[in-house]
């Protein structure tokens, strides 16, 4: 209760019954009075609630931080093995559409290949002197055959590539393989004076992989490297047998990839191209690709000295 | 004797056309347009050789090569395929084939391949006249 003093002041005042003994306890209290102790404490309490809170909110950004980043990363590495399965599953379909052309194109092949065959084997002696122009006739049924022949090279060399589509482990020679993508790149590289140097070593053991794959990557990693250098440049690309694999490296003498980069370059989607010239997956695939085949992708690099890229293919099968 | 050669494709120009090729190297050809026909004229006058188009409508190659080698166990069959499905073509060699070629074919290279599988049919002849019931252990093919 509040009462007032004499001088006028106010005052709170308690009362309690002591239960152990017949006294009344009076406690009087001048509320103007400062309560230091009071405030001490609750200024300790404001400043801890502060600092736990800071402390709790620290961890949840922290947390959230993390947690973003990862949902990120494995957003790209998701996207990135979409696009890499929507490639694949692109090549196959291809490899399906040419197989199906090819079979389509065969068959009238084969009627028109027997019609001028035919028309060639009852060309006789009589026949050709019969008209002036039996000669031309021969010859262009002749030429007629001889189309047919090149055509059927053609269909034949695409049944061959839709094969060579489906994922398929063989007994293959990579000095061919690489041999075939340097094929590839052979004209450009002379339009633009790059000297291919080759460096295969004819003793390579022959290792079981897959041929596509790897002229995938062969030809991506020549491709880069034609990118990189400058008209005049120089690409090589050496085979090794080691203990237990065959090295194959694509060495150029162009531009180098900047060290900053160096994390980034197996990145899906990392491109230093001009945008629409590059996926920023040709490395990214590769790098899974060569995974996929139990070796591994790697690379040295010196900004203005070039770049060596080297691929390890397990000798043992996977 | 003239080897005997039953030729059976959808397509009847080529089928034609190839008969009268093959008869111009003397070889005694019999056509058919389907795999059915080419049954039913396998029990009437058996061939030495089958060249068998892989995709017909109706009854395929494959299911064709299997019927001829039930019913005519010491008749080769050599398959013809327009197309990539190496698989088929290798079911069908495991059905029995001698083998298959890829079209278009050149008619020397056809011949060839006839004229290696006359000469098995003709050891398989011999073999099963000793032993009768028997092509097994054949399988497999040439090339």
């Amino acid at each position: 209760m509040s009462r007032r003093t004499t001088d006028g002041r106010r005052i709170l005042t308690a009362f309690a019954w002591l239960t152990t003994k017949d006294w009344l306890l009076v406690i009087d209290r001048d509320p103007t009075e400062p309560a230091t102790p009071l405030r001490e404490a609750r200024r300790i309490e404001l400043a801890a609630l502060l600092i736990a809170s800071l402390l709790v909110g620290g961890a949840v950004v922290f947390h959230t931080r993390q947690l973003v980043a990862r949902l990120a990363a494995e957003d790209r590495s998701r996207v990135a093995a979409e696009a890499q399965l929507a490639h694949s599953a692109r090549l196959v379909s291809l490899g399906r559409m040419a197989a199906g052309v090819a079979h389509e194109i065969n068959n009238p092949l084969a009627a028109i290949g027997e019609l001028a065959g035919l028309m060639e084997d009852l060309i006789d002696d009589q026949f050709l002197a019969s008209s002036p122009h039996a000669r031309l006739f021969q010859d262009n049924v002749r030429k007629i055959q001889q189309h047919v022949d090149r055509t059927r090279g053609i269909t034949h060399r695409m049944l061959g590539f839709a094969r060579r589509m489906e994922p398929h482990q063989d007994m293959v020679n990579v000095n061919d393989i690489a041999n075939e993508a340097l094929s590839f790149i052979e004209r450009e590289a002379s339009f633009r004076q790059v000297e291919l140097i080759r460096q295969l070593d004819a003793d390579l053991p022959m290792i079981k992989s897959d041929r596509a794959q790897l002229q995938q990557v062969f030809l991506n990693l020549l491709n880069n490297a034609l990118d990189a250098v400058e008209d005049g440049g120089r690409i090589m690309v050496t085979s090794r047998a080691v203990a237990d694999s065959v090295l194959v490296m694509v060495e150029d003498d162009g531009c180098g990839i900047p060290e900053e980069l160096h994390d980034r370059i197996f990145d899906p989607f990392f491109t230093t191209k001009a945008p629409g010239e590059g996926s920023g997956l040709g490395l990214s695939i590769c790098h899974t690709i060569m995974k996929g085949l139990g070796g591994s992708l790697s690379f040295d690099s010196a900004p203005g000295e070039g770049t060596v890229f080297r691929v390890r293919l397990p000798r043992t099968p996977v | 004797m003239a080897i005997k050669v039953l030729l059976v494709d959808d397509e009847t120009s080529f089928v034609e056309t190839l008969k009268r090729r093959l008869t111009l190297r003397r070889l005694e050809v019999l056509t058919a347009a389907s795999a059915a026909e080419a049954l039913a004229l396998l029990s009437e006058q058996e061939p030495d050789v089958v060249v068998l188009d892989v995709r017909m409508p109706g009854m395929s190659g494959i299911e064709a090569t299997r019927e001829i080698r039930r019913t005519h166990p010491t008749v080769e069959v050599i398959l013809l395929t327009g197309h990539a499905s190496l698989e088929a073509s290798m079911e069908g060699m495991t059905m029995g084939a001698f083998d298959y070629l890829l079209k278009p074919v050149s008619i020397d290279e056809l011949i060839f391949k006839i004229e290696d599988a006359h000469r098995r049919r003709n050891l398989r002849r011999a073999g099963t006249e000793g032993e009768p019931g028997g092509p097994d252990g054949h399988g497999g093919g040439g090339g």
